[in-house]
């Protein structure tokens, strides 16, 4: 088996500890991941990201002066911004219903708590650079979907029948619908509600 | 049961979507010829633990350094030294984010309970809190010895002292429905 070779890649780790900074980029470098850059808060990491267009971003939640949140909300929303569908991992020591929501709605890939687990994060390295994946943009957020039901398994009767006939047309499930959608182009859908499932960390 | 997500465009709202594909970084990276075939490789984890357990070697030193300054800061704060709570915050929140990831869980966890403490300090009574995060240093500055550390009943022992120590310095206030010294 050839071994995976993650070297092209490309990592921009932003915390306020050193420490952390350097346990991170220890362990991106055990993955073959040589090409880190630091940053030691939200400002300093959003002009790095200008700077270097990282393929991942590593980001604590909470420092200063500008927060892990604030750069998730910066990068996302900014229209000037190149790629701003980077996957952003947010660590963060604050495991409260409250950041977590926070971060989803600012449009974090994933969360992780601290104190992180290595092998957890190469897991979540590999699963993002691994698959396509989704965004949704509506006028209040831009962030992946978290819908993630990837084929039509479902053959019971639908939750929100009502919804997905109107929608659609007929019943669409994961995946699957937003790739039919984004080939059609534009489609119709309240995606503030329940339709976003919760992270996985927080399941 | 496991509930079926609710996966279906919605129109409730009537507020437009659009879904945009963005395709897999393996593949816009070239770092394989089918990007499908990206799976944990086990001579990488091999390799994390590796390096896990050299830097493991290492941080016994740096937190036993960590708690001794953090000793020194609760020290200052303690005679009045307003600068020192945040120091001492922040070395509780470093020791809190890297211990567990070197097996000293309990370390961790003692670290977030300094944390906690501080977060919800009531200013204007601040004495009983200073003196459990004492009380929580104390512990660190044992435990930091111990290789391994205390696991499984023997650290939640240790939980339930430090969670008597609290209870003992800051009782429960039934008036306000939490503890004596908390905001």
């Amino acid at each position: 088996m050839k071994e995976t070779n993650l070297t092209p890649l490309r990592i921009l780790i932003v915390d306020d500890s050193l420490s952390m900074r350097e346990l991170l980029q220890a362990l991106l470098e055990a993955m073959g991941i040589t090409d880190v850059i630091h940053a030691k808060n939200g400002e300093e990491g959003l002009q790095r990201f200008y700077e270097t267009r990282p393929d991942i971003i590593i980001t604590d939640g909470a420092m200063g002066p500008m927060d892990g949140y604030e750069l998730t909300d910066r990068i996302r929303t900014n229209p000037d911004n190149p790629n701003p569908y980077v996957p952003i991992i947010m660590l963060s020591g604050y495991l409260g219903t409250k950041q977590i929501e926070k971060a989803r709605a600012k449009g974090v890939t994933e969360y992780l708590g601290k104190p992180v687990s290595s092998i957890t994060l190469y897991e979540r390295i590999i699963e993002i650079i691994g698959n396509p994946y989704y965004f949704i943009r509506t006028p209040t957020y831009l962030g992946p979907d978290r819908r993630r039901e990837t084929g039509d398994l479902h053959r019971g009767a639908e939750r929100r029948t009502s919804d997905a006939i109107a929608a659609t047309g007929r019943a669409a499930t994961g995946r699957a619908a937003t790739g039919r959608a984004a080939t059609e182009g534009k489609v119709r859908s309240d995606l503030s509600g329940n339709a976003f499932n919760v992270f996985r960390s927080y399941e | 049961m496991q509930q079926k997500p609710d996966v279906t465009p919605r129109t409730a709202t009537g507020i437009p979507a659009e879904i945009i594909h963005i395709p897999a970084i393996a593949e816009s990276k070239c770092l394989l010829d089918d990007a499908t075939h990206l799976r944990m490789d086990p001579r990488i984890q091999s390799r994390i633990h590796d390096v896990v357990s050299v830097l493991q070697r290492d941080y016994v030193g740096v937190l036993a350094h960590q708690i001794n300054k953090l000793q020194k800061e609760c020290q200052s704060w303690a005679e009045g030294d307003c600068a020192a709570e945040g120091q001492t915050y922040a070395l509780a929140h470093e020791i809190r984010s890297i211990a567990g990831t070197f097996a000293r869980p309990l370390a961790s966890e003692i670290a977030a309970r300094i944390c906690s403490l501080i977060d919800t300090l009531d200013i204007d009574h601040c004495a009983p809190t200073i003196a459990i995060v004492h009380e929580h240093i104390k512990v660190l500055m044992h435990i930091v010895e111990l290789t391994p550390e205390p696991q499984g009943m023997s650290a939640k022992v240790i939980i339930n002292r430090l969670e008597e120590i609290a209870a003992a310095h800051m009782p429960f206030d039934h008036h306000v429905g939490q503890r004596q010294g908390m905001r």
